[in-house]
């Protein structure tokens, strides 16, 4: 049977995820709820919430920042050990873990390409870090906090309402819901591979890009690396990426650190075995060889490409303004700014 | 030499006689230790007696049996037992304090207990007569405030029930027993102090004195925020009793009554309260403030957080209606209520006005009782589901024709997979292909040169360089691939002859080479 086949010709590793991703959504999602269960609490707001103890309120003191984390404990914890592995081995949170974004990737691959958006060319890490920028200093201040929004809850309360507890009806009929319903439609089961809300509207996504980012300058680290020796440039890894992370430079495939999610499917397709899920090339000069043994050099893993396309510079002055770089500037400076004035503001008015 | 002379054996003198010292110092010893054990008792302590009853109350009320059936058929029980007394939180305080009557014997309708009236017992640290004036005080000013503070008597406590306003003993259970939720707690921490303090502490008056005083206020301080709760809950979470509740009318120009004696000022005409109001325990529950408590945690808001004002002057009993400009819950006032310490204090600042405005009391979470209630706006008093319902109109019209293109309009089209939209996008920003019709956006990567499949022009003048900013020009096909470098003819100054070409496009080939795209 073709549908047979078709699954027969996914890769070991992504059936190997998406097999950990369904275990995932039974743990964590109702009915069973077995994971948060665990810490005593299957309320999955409250003291498992990762999203809210990093908002930022006006005039906001480290005593509120500690009540925050202390209320929120086991969120912290979990955050903190996401933070932690995605430094080691890349987002494997987010690929292999999460179900949200995992369920709405798999219901994604469940419909016919025709049905979808293609969000991956779109300029993410502005996109992204804009977003996060204003859901972390802007939202607060308009009252909007975590909860009001929150996307998270979505997926588990349509599970919720499909097993019969009436508060997921309740919020699934509600305008808020709605609206979620609406984005996980949208960004997740008709958008190309499934993980548009992963890349545009997650904030654990968006400090898991800025971890991953980090931890890939250091070698030691498995993230996904690409040896430019071995690359020609034939476009199927960046077709099959999904999370549009892999860009092709010069014919060669350059990854985006911000965006990538380590989910091995370029390295599946890559029939060069020019990028793989690695540390860095280690290149150890032997001080002694054995006789008859040929030491060759291993591939150049690289994960970061800096500067892959030197802006042209005339008289040491650029000729052209990179905009991407230039939003960038701007969100770090917005909530910088921000920040910097809503505390002046209240410590010298009270 | 022998052991005994060798100079490390040290002789001792010989004693006296023996029989001489030895009676005295025995008489002695025998004095001193009666003595010792008379005076030094090592494990009594003596206290008084809890209070002496002046009156001689108990003369009778200790007798057991004291009971009749009253006028209503009610069993009223009055034998009171001392110990039990003793141990309450009232056992030092004489039975007329409260119970004030003039003669003696006295009839049953004597003696009606005041919640306001003094004692005789001084509070030690100022040496005042103890009296819970002031907290009857807030509690009259409160919105509960037609609740009975007075007139307390064993016979009219199911009158009491019936009445909607709650008095002091509804909340604040009097009974000279320990009530049976706090049995367990109390059986325990009396099995500890009896182990560990009895062992000096003896005596069942220091027991009960010690019991009154110290371990009903250790049993009542541990109450958590979800048992305080339930003491709002027992009445706010009966819906059925909270539906006969009416308030005035908060709008100012609502009719005024006159009141039933001319002399006093006329009311406002009073309304049934609103399905949210009625429902405020239900709603509170399904917020995080109430969860975080449900499993345990401190760190949540109980009912009292919120709604009792937090100024130190403050007994805890002042709960005012929320349109009163000194309620907690009063818009003015929720940035100090919610900003309280330990809780929100950002809330505190002005900055923060959207944070106050959150409705923590959002009906839209509450069960409907039928689900024609989506159609009352008087259940609902939130436009999310009126939205909801223009929401649910468009999705009826996308679904619907979508149904009209699974039938009408697919069967005949090409069955191609390609995404709705951005996949063009995608091949030039990702994978650096040049775009079919629009001249590249910005030389991010240097676009590889495509290489048309040869065509025959019919008219081609001399070797023309393509004008790139020329919106009509068609690149593709009309450059020699190998000679051209397309980032070269950017040059301005470059005098070239430009053709339009597009006419001669549409009548020679096509414009898309179909190959080129791929599926994914």
């Amino acid at each position: 049977m073709q549908a047979i086949d078709k699954l027969k010709a996914i890769p070991f590793v992504q059936k190997y995820r998406y097999g950990i991703i369904l275990l995932s959504s039974m743990s964590f999602l109702g009915p069973l709820a077995f994971l948060p269960q665990l810490t005593g609490n299957s309320d999955l707001c409250g003291q498992l919430c990762m999203r809210r103890f990093y908002l930022y309120f006006p005039g906001m003191s480290f005593a509120d920042l500690w009540t925050h984390v202390s209320v929120a404990y086991i969120g912290v914890i979990a955050f903190a050990l996401i933070m932690l592995t995605t430094f080691f081995f890349g987002r494997i949170w987010c690929s292999f873990l999460c179900p949200v974004g995992g369920l709405a990737e798999l219901g994604s691959r469940m419909l016919n390409d025709r049905w979808k958006i293609e969000f991956r060319s779109l300029p993410q890490v502005q996109i992204r870090y804009g977003y996060f920028g204003i859901y972390l200093v802007a939202m607060p201040l308009l009252g909007v906090s975590a909860c009001t929004l929150c996307n998270f809850i979505t997926i588990p309360r349509l599970i919720e309402a499909l097993s019969g507890e009436y508060r997921g009806v309740v919020y699934i009929l509600s305008s808020v819901g709605m609206v979620n319903l609406g984005l996980l439609l949208i960004l997740g089961f008709f958008a190309h591979k499934g993980r548009a809300y992963c890349q545009f509207l997650c904030p654990i996504g968006a400090a898991d890009g800025l971890m991953n980012r980090f931890g890939a300058r250091f070698g030691f680290t498995h993230h996904i690396r690409v040896a430019k020796e071995r690359c020609t440039g034939c476009n199927v890894c960046a077709r099959a990426c999904m999370c549009g992370a892999i860009k092709m430079v010069d014919k060669v495939a350059t990854v985006e650190q911000l965006s990538c999610m380590s989910c091995h499917d370029c390295v599946d397709v890559c029939d060069w075995n020019a990028i793989e899920w690695t540390t860095a090339s280690r290149n150890k000069e032997p001080k002694r060889i054995k006789k008859g043994v040929e030491i060759y050099p291993e591939p150049s893993w690289a994960s970061l490409n800096i500067m892959p396309t030197p802006i042209p510079e005339r008289n040491g002055i650029a000729s052209r303004i990179h905009w991407g770089r230039m939003i960038n500037g701007l969100i770090v400076s917005f909530v910088i700014v921000f920040v910097a004035t809503t505390s002046a503001i209240h410590y010298l008015a009270l | 030499m022998d052991a005994m002379e060798h100079p490390l054996f040290y002789q001792y003198p010989a004693l006296p006689n023996s029989r001489k010292v030895i009676k005295p110092i025995l008489f002695a010893a025998l004095l001193l230790l009666l003595l010792f054990i008379s005076l030094v008792q090592p494990s009594v302590v003596q206290a008084n007696e809890r209070q002496s009853d002046p009156d001689g109350c108990l003369v009778c009320h200790a007798l057991e049996g004291l009971q009749f059936i009253d006028k209503k058929g009610v069993l009223r029980v009055a034998s009171i037992n001392k110990a039990d007394y003793f141990s309450s939180l009232h056992g030092s305080v004489p039975c007329t304090d409260c119970h004030q009557m003039k003669t003696y014997p006295h009839e049953v309708k004597e003696g009606l207990v005041d919640c306001s009236t003094e004692c005789h017992v001084n509070e030690p640290s100022k040496g005042e007569k103890f009296t819970h004036k002031p907290v009857v005080k807030e509690f009259l000013a409160s919105t509960h405030g037609h609740g009975r503070v007075k007139d307390f008597e064993g016979g009219n406590r199911l009158e009491e029930d019936a009445e909607p306003d709650p008095s002091c003993r509804r909340c604040h259970s009097n009974t000279p027993y320990i009530i049976a939720s706090q049995m367990e707690k109390f059986k325990t921490e009396f099995e500890h102090a009896d182990a560990e303090c009895g062992k000096c502490h003896v005596g069942e008056i220091w027991m009960n004195q010690f019991n009154g005083h110290i371990l009903r206020r250790l049993i009542g301080s541990r109450w958590n925020k979800s048992d305080s709760n339930k003491s709002c809950t027992q009445c706010h979470g009966d819906y059925a009793r909270m539906a006969k509740v009416k308030v005035d009318d908060p709008n100012a120009d609502a009719p005024l009554i006159p009141a039933a004696k001319p002399s006093d000022p006329p009311s406002k005409k009073k309304i049934p309260v609103t399905y949210r109001w009625i429902h405020a325990a239900e709603s509170y529950e399904r917020t995080l403030h109430s969860r975080i408590l449900v499993v345990g945690e401190e760190k949540g808001a109980s009912c009292l957080d919120c709604h009792v004002n937090h100024d130190e002057h403050s007994h805890g009993h002042g709960i005012l209606k929320d349109e009163d400009k000194k309620a907690a819950t009063h818009p003015d006032q929720l940035n100090k209520t919610c900003g309280a310490s330990g809780c929100h204090t950002y809330a505190k600042n002005s900055l923060n006005k959207g944070f106050v405005k959150t409705d923590v009391h959002d009906i839209n979470q509450v069960h409907l009782p039928n689900i024609s209630a989506i159609l009352d706006p008087e259940k609902l008093t939130n436009v999310w589901h009126w939205g909801s319902m223009v929401l649910l109109l468009f999705a009826g019209v996308f679904g619907l024709s979508s149904v009209y293109w699974l039938i009408m309009v697919y069967p005949k089209s090409k069955k191609t997979a390609n995404n709705i939209i951005g996949d063009e996008r995608f091949e030039e920003v990702m994978l650096g292909r040049k775009p079919k019709k629009a001249p590249p956006k910005a030389p991010v990567a240097a676009p590889k040169a495509v290489v048309p499949p040869a065509v025959a022009v019919k008219e081609v003048l001399a070797p023309v360089v393509i004008d790139q900013t020329s919106p009509s020009a068609v690149k593709e096909l009309i450059e020699e691939p190998s000679s051209i470098n397309p980032v070269a003819t950017q040059r301005p100054t470059a005098e070239v002859k430009t053709v339009d070409v597009s006419r001669i496009a549409k009548e020679s080939v096509p414009i898309m080479p179909a190959k080129e795209r791929e599926d994914d």
